[in-house]
């Protein structure tokens, strides 16, 4: 197949599906081309977006490419879609959401025990958002809930994966007297 | 939101001072709370009424009052039994640092969500999506406590009951609550205007509004409109 011709099919998925496709599904669609030569499809599609000046970029976010536009037309994609406010997140959510992306799956009370607050709230805002979800319950007594981030959170926050945060500098921290072993990870 | 105070000998963010007071890491006695209850209605002066951001720091005064209050009271010799084990100093250094790291990735994170919402993705009518990109309808959102207010206002300029004199409270905010918690558990939502007629007097409308807004502050229910001037609704809160 001719290159020009694949980077449309490639180009047209994208802008069809409007959120993000893995590059398995794109392979799967697209079965003539191989995934590694798609990959530099999009690379050369994202180069040429910018050197002719188009409006649109591919992100790789939350596992998969999405299309979106560039954020130099952001002020008038908004007013377009009469999205007024960008929602933003109050700090105390985001403490939260940092804390379960980097201890999930966690219970309520230890997302607490580092905050030093109640999280009840901010636990809510978060679910609503679908930034964050019931990801299971904790094997000790009142079996509470454990929670854990989604790829909504990585669309949102244009991640690839979780692994593509920072790392923290601090050694995992041992085990508080009390909590049974072995209760991490799923 | 972590709210900062000033109180004199320390100035930083609340949850850390009371952490510092429970410990008694630092002198209780030389906070002033006088200042630190200024500061707070200083800031719910100025921050307009967003309930959830105004109702954090309040437990946590509440808990530094409730320290130096303690404080005061004459202390018996030797406590029989010390179940609260003392946390090392080191101990206290590593959590702060641990809890400073979460800070500096929820800065990060709110930049990230800041610029990924400069970029839209296409929103196709046929697949509602929950992200940036608005579905049809818009989905509904939340009134503030301000809009609230003056919609109560309009409901107590209505209130054509003569006023008696009463000596018996006839309706407590806890009634009121669960008449509500009833009502929204049947119906699922209910108009504002509807939770007051006028011929109810001023007192029972009022008890009516305290109790809903204690029905928000417990997140059991929710006050949306589906539209820019569209009616105030009171819906259930979902349990998750």
């Amino acid at each position: 197949m001719e290159p020009m011709h694949a980077q449309q099919i490639i180009e047209a998925i994208l802008f069809v599906i409007g959120e993000p496709v893995t590059l398995k599904r794109l392979g799967e669609i697209a079965a003539e081309v191989g995934t590694a030569e798609i990959r530099q499809l999009i690379e050369a599609l994202n180069a040429e977006y910018v050197t002719s000046g188009r409006a649109f970029r591919i992100q790789e976010v939350a596992g998969g490419y999405q299309l979106v536009t560039d954020q130099h037309v952001a002020p008038w994609v908004r007013k377009a879609l009469q999205n007024p406010r960008p929602d933003a997140v109050s700090k105390g959510a985001l403490e939260t959401l940092a804390i379960v992306a980097y201890r999930q799956p966690i219970a309520k009370a230890e997302i607490e025990a580092i905050r030093g607050v109640d999280v009840t709230a901010a636990l809510d805002t978060l679910v609503e958002r679908r930034f964050v979800r019931v990801a299971g319950r904790k094997e000790s007594p009142g079996r509470p809930f454990l929670y854990g981030t989604t790829a909504e959170f990585l669309r949102h926050f244009g991640l690839r994966s979780i692994e593509a945060l920072p790392t923290l500098q601090l050694p995992t921290v041992q085990e508080p007297p009390g909590v049974p072993a072995g209760l991490h990870g799923q | 939101m972590t709210y900062e105070v000033d109180a004199g000998i320390y100035e930083g963010p609340l949850p850390l001072l009371v952490e510092l007071a429970r410990l008694n890491l630092i002198d209780i006695f030389l906070v002033k709370l006088v200042e630190l209850t200024t500061q707070y209605l200083l800031t719910v002066k100025a921050s307009g009424a967003d309930l959830n951001t105004l109702a954090e720091p309040l437990p946590l005064l509440g808990s530094l009052m409730a320290i130096k209050a303690r404080g005061l009271l004459p202390q018996p010799p030797k406590a029989e039994e010390d179940d609260e084990v003392p946390i090392s100093l080191e101990e206290l250094e590593r959590r702060l640092k641990e809890y400073e790291q979460f800070k500096t990735v929820a800065q990060l994170l709110a930049e990230l969500h800041a610029l990924q919402h400069q970029h839209f993705a296409r929103s196709s009518p046929g697949t509602p999506q929950a992200g940036e990109a608005a579905a049809v309808p818009p989905p509904p959102f939340d009134v503030g406590l301000p809009d609230l207010m003056s919609a109560f206002a309009k409901v107590l300029t209505r209130a054509s009951a003569p006023v008696y004199e009463v000596h018996v409270e006839p309706w407590t905010v806890e009634m009121k609550a669960q008449e509500l918690r009833v009502l929204l558990t049947v119906r699922r939502q209910v108009s504002f205007l509807e939770l007051f007629t006028p011929q109810q007097s001023k007192l029972e409308l009022v008890v009516t509004f305290l109790a809903l807004l204690e029905l928000m502050r417990q997140r059991v229910a929710r006050a949306i409109q589906e539209r820019l001037f569209g009616d105030i609704l009171i819906v259930a809160v979902e349990p998750v």
